[in-house]
């Protein structure tokens, strides 16, 4: 499971980023689910989108840019002359983080409608929360995106299984 | 000859890139409305001639499936086509809403392609 899910994500992470902003990610340098320990990026701010899924999983997809690239990128993605406003790149990390989390289940599990919840995105400064709540699985990801680290995080369980139909 | 495109996606920034990349697309634009989410849609469209409308799904108060059950019930408002450009692209969701009688499913991130495409496909079939 966490392979395929880790390839799905990688993979959605990639394509979303290629096509919003013509940005080629690498691998980061933080294995994959080696815990984060620190502030990354030094002490720069970072904005943190997240949104929940449900579907056969269910959980919390979080991904964390560095606060200055994040504003680039919102200025490159809406075509504008002046650097973006914090409020329009907090507007395009909700966007980002809704489409790698919907990207990623329909590459991981397409037979499968996942419903995706109310993304969103705030400015945070230090070490990333380590949420792990009672069987909760956690993957986390990190990639290179015009030399900066961008970190995804996935934290979900199996779902209860509903009744048929 | 111009359309009249109504935009539907709760993000801000997206109907401003959807907004742009229509524009852009070579695809002839009368008016462009915005609306956050369906309900607001719905309100416009009573008020507007509306030739095509682009709607995300995930959205807070009336979602992009119910604004669809929406406009198709409605004698005055079924013949628009209704495209959805959203980040879900599960192979049973894209089954419900063609069921429900949407025209086009772009899922994002898209090209700009993509959506020109969509609207001259949509365009020429429903108008000539």
């Amino acid at each position: 499971m966490d392979e395929n899910l880790g390839r799905a994500a990688a993979q959605a992470v990639g394509h979303v980023f290629e096509t919003m902003f013509f940005v080629f990610l690498e691998p980061g340098d933080s294995p994959a689910g080696e815990d984060r320990d620190g502030p990354r990026e030094g002490a720069e701010a970072e904005m943190l989108g997240s949104l929940g899924f449900q579907g056969r999983l269910r959980g919390v997809l979080r991904l964390r840019i560095p606060y200055t690239l994040a504003r680039g990128l919102a200025t490159n993605f809406l075509g504008l002359e002046t650097p973006a406003s914090e409020a329009q790149a907090v507007d395009m990390v909700q966007e980002l983080a809704n489409m790698v989390c919907g990207n990623l289940f329909s590459i991981f599990d397409g037979q499968e409608v996942y419903r995706l919840g109310t993304p969103r995105a705030e400015v945070v400064r230090g070490a990333p929360d380590q949420e792990k709540a009672g069987t909760a699985e956690t993957l986390r990801l990190d990639f290179l995106a015009e030399g900066r680290k961008i970190g995804l995080e996935l934290t979900w369980e199996a779902a209860v299984a509903g009744p048929a139909g | 000859m111009a359309y009249n495109v109504l935009i539907v996606d709760d993000s801000h920034t997206m109907r401003t890139v959807i907004k742009k990349t229509v524009a852009i697309s070579g695809f002839e634009i009368g008016e462009c409305w915005e609306a956050g989410d369906g309900l607001e849609a719905l309100n416009l469209v009573k008020d507007q001639w509306v030739d095509v409308v682009l709607t995300d799904v995930n959205m807070p108060r009336m979602n992009g499936l119910e604004l669809v059950k929406a406009l198709k019930s409605d004698e005055a408002t079924r013949h628009i086509p209704i495209v959805l450009i959203t980040t879900e692209g599960s192979e049973a969701r894209m089954r419900e809403a063609y069921a429900l009688g949407i025209a086009g499913y772009i899922q994002k991130p898209f090209y700009p392609e993509a959506i020109r495409d969509a609207l001259n496909r949509i365009m020429e079939a429903f108008h000539g």
